[in-house]
């Protein structure tokens, strides 16, 4: 009977031990565009929700038609500049200039051009096709490059206010395109995003 | 029969000895640590807390400030801002007040709770980011730390206002200073001028509070911050109130580059379970404990820059001990309030139970009561303040500024004793371009009492270049004071 008693206290105490290993942790695929809003921080679906909204709005305002009738018909050529985090939050600025690349180039209504960084490695690998290892006829040519019409820059900027448990938190995208021949800010565009987030007062 | 209870009570002071000197050898492993941390001996710090980390969980926040610091010390600036932003998690998730730790800390320590931090240590979480920022050159990122300071301290005054507390902590002008030099670093001018403003407005309270004034060369920053923004009415108003400020011409600033040099030293405070004991006549003890911060430690009197020949002395811009003292000193009447609360429950329940002990007619109840009294009384043996800190942070923070020509330059900065004796130099070589700032963040390696080396100093990752000169960090040789040395530019 002792016996018996021990092994199941045992067996009881190997089960709660064995619950106690077990991972919590589950694993789902879900679809890329569902909103999965966590932390409350700036997230994938901001970045792409703010760059749709922000290219939609900037091809859809004069300066496009006005340039091409004066350029008979023809894309105007885009590049995006520095788009300044000044938010409050470590936001990754590279996917956001990627999700506004994307966004441009889909859009099928202006040409697009590599950044800096992108054309110095074009470069790099143009210089060794005529290095003199790559067959003539497949050598990409040299002094050929498009040169941008349009930059496109702008800032993240957010304002916080936060009491109790309770932080409300507003983000400004303002984005502006500048004649890259003259100058000129032909375009302004902003997009903003509230969200509030509400942290529990307690826990046991 | 009370032979067991004798017994019993035997074997609970055992426990309680072995209690305390595990505690004992643990607060032992980490004030070595923090000499470690305080003499260069980086790799030997990262084993003694890699043996302390973790072993309590509700020390978490502890152990991972700590880490974050030796690993920006190791120039890991990467790892130790993973740790920073885990820092910063553990922070806003202890909003929420976990009730069961509660109930264990009243009814038995306030080690029960999770440590949360000083509110001027969850601000130098920030600052301790903005550093490894700086050290890798990335100054936009260190503008968003920046940033998270202003609203963290805007975030506690009015909290503070909204529970109608008072405090001098309301302001850290060392961090609104520094967020105004990224930002003039980065061109953003009006946002700079506003942040020196806020600084001096600060340094005139903490001046005054805390006994950290104003570094002189914030002046010049002001006067030179409002003219690149355009403020003329601003600048007239500098010029006005700080006619002795020495200025640069624009043309003279942005044909130069600027090296700021933000230097600390030593080791802050630590705490110290402090005790008020009031004597019974009947040997009940009746003890209040509260923790006390003691006295900070440091052999850097002095800190200088030394280029191009000219030698540059590091203003005092931020003196964490006497921050840490005061604000607990203010928290202290609620910490004590606690304490006193927590001594009368424990006394009264001794007394009741050493009466029932002695007057009950029931057997059971005397010795039900006796087991209660010796557990009342090993429960107030181990009742200690909660004495948790961020121990590895640095004593105080000096800043120096200055415009360098456009080219290569060779830069140490001597930490002296108070007879100018060098007792650290570190050194770098760099290309600065016109118009830009580089920020150098460093800390003091004092001679360590075990004669140990000091590891490499860390090092900026912005600056590139190879060859940077060997470094002399043990030459104690006496220095006469310079005859002239200069403030910052």
């Amino acid at each position: 009977m002792r016996r018996s008693t021990a092994f199941i206290l045992v067996l009881t105490m190997a089960a709660f031990l064995f619950a106690g290993c077990a991972t919590t942790r589950e694993v789902k695929r879900i679809d890329p565009g569902k909103i999965t809003d966590l932390s409350g921080h700036w997230n994938d679906t901001d970045s792409q929700q703010v760059a749709q909204t922000v290219v939609t709005d900037c091809l859809a305002q004069g300066w496009l038609p006005e340039w091409k009738e004066n350029k008979g018909g023809k894309k105007p050529i885009v590049i995006i500049g520095k788009i300044t985090n000044k938010s409050h939050e470590h936001i990754n600025v590279q996917t956001f200039v990627k999700d506004m690349q994307s966004s441009l180039i889909n859009s099928r209504k202006v040409r697009f051009v590599s950044s800096r960084t992108e054309r110095g490695e074009l470069r790099e690998e143009r210089k060794d096709q005529h290095s003199g290892y790559t067959s003539e006829g497949t050598r990409a040519g040299v002094g050929q490059e498009m040169g941008a019409n349009f930059m496109m820059k702008g800032s993240i900027n957010t304002i916080l206010d936060e009491l109790g448990g309770k932080r409300a938190v507003w983000y400004q995208v303002n984005m502006e395109l500048h004649d890259l021949t003259t100058n000129e800010v032909v375009w302004i565009g902003q997009h903003k995003i509230k969200k509030l987030i509400t942290k529990g007062n307690h826990k046991w | 029969m009370f032979g067991k209870y004798r017994r019993a009570g035997s074997i609970l002071t055992l426990l309680v000895f072995f209690t305390l000197s595990a505690c004992a050898t643990h607060s032992e492993v980490r004030r070595k640590m923090v000499t470690d941390v305080r003499c260069g001996a980086y790799k030997n710090a990262e084993r003694r807390l890699a043996d302390l980390a973790g072993e309590r969980e509700k020390d978490v926040l502890m152990d991972v400030m700590d880490e974050a610091m030796i690993l920006h010390l190791e120039g890991r600036y990467k790892s130790s801002n993973a740790k920073l932003e885990r820092a910063k998690e553990l922070i806003d998730g202890y909003f929420t007040v976990d009730i069961s730790d509660e109930l264990a800390a009243i009814a038995w320590n306030d080690t029960e709770r999770a440590y949360q931090g000083e509110e001027f240590e969850r601000v130098m979480v920030h600052m301790l980011s903005a550093f490894n920022y700086l050290q890798m050159g990335l100054l936009d990122e260190a503008a968003v730390e920046a940033r998270q300071i202003n609203h963290k301290l805007q975030v506690y005054a009015d909290k503070l206002a909204a529970n109608k507390v008072k405090t001098s902590y309301t302001q850290d002008p060392f961090a609104q200073y520094l967020a105004g030099m990224i930002q003039e670093a980065s061109g953003e001018y009006n946002d700079a001028l506003l942040s020196y403003r806020d600084a001096y407005k600060g340094y005139l309270q903490t001046g005054r509070d805390f006994g950290i004034a104003a570094p002189p060369a914030l002046r010049s920053d002001l006067m030179r911050a409002a003219m690149r923004a355009g403020n003329d009415e601003a600048y007239l108003e500098f010029k006005q109130n700080f006619p002795n400020a020495p200025e640069r011409p624009v043309n003279f600033v942005e044909s130069h580059g600027r090296l700021v040099v933000i230097s600390s030293v030593g080791r802050v405070a630590q705490k110290y379970s402090a005790k008020w004991i009031i004597p019974d006549p009947e040997l009940d003890t009746f003890v209040i404990y509260y923790p006390k911060f003691g006295k900070g430690k440091s052999r850097i009197s002095h800190v200088t820059v030394s280029v191009d020949g000219k030698e540059y002395r590091a203003q005092p811009a931020h003196n964490l001990t006497s921050l840490a003292k005061k604000t607990l000193d203010e928290k202290s009447s609620q910490v004590k309030g606690r304490a006193v609360v927590k001594a009368i429950a424990m006394y009264a329940a001794k007394k009741v139970t050493k009466k029932l002990a002695k007057h009950s007619k029931s057997q059971t109840t005397q010795t039900l009561s006796i087991l209660a009294n010796i557990a009342l009384n090993v429960a107030d043996l181990l009742m200690q303040a909660d004495t948790r800190s961020w121990m590895s942070l640095p004593d105080k923070i000096g800043l120096a500024s200055m415009y360098l020509k456009p080219g290569h330059h060779t830069v140490s900065v001597n930490f002296l004793g108070s007879g100018w004796e060098m007792l650290d130099r570190q050194v770098i070589s760099f290309d600065i371009k016109a118009g830009q700032t580089r920020f150098w963040v460093t800390r003091s390696r004092e001679p360590h009492p075990e004669g140990k080396r000091p590891d490499p100093s860390p090092k900026p990752i912005w600056n590139k270049r190879k060859s940077t000169p060997k470094q002399k960090t043990r030459s104690i040789k006496k220095r006469r004071q310079p005859v002239s040395m200069l403030i910052n530019d």
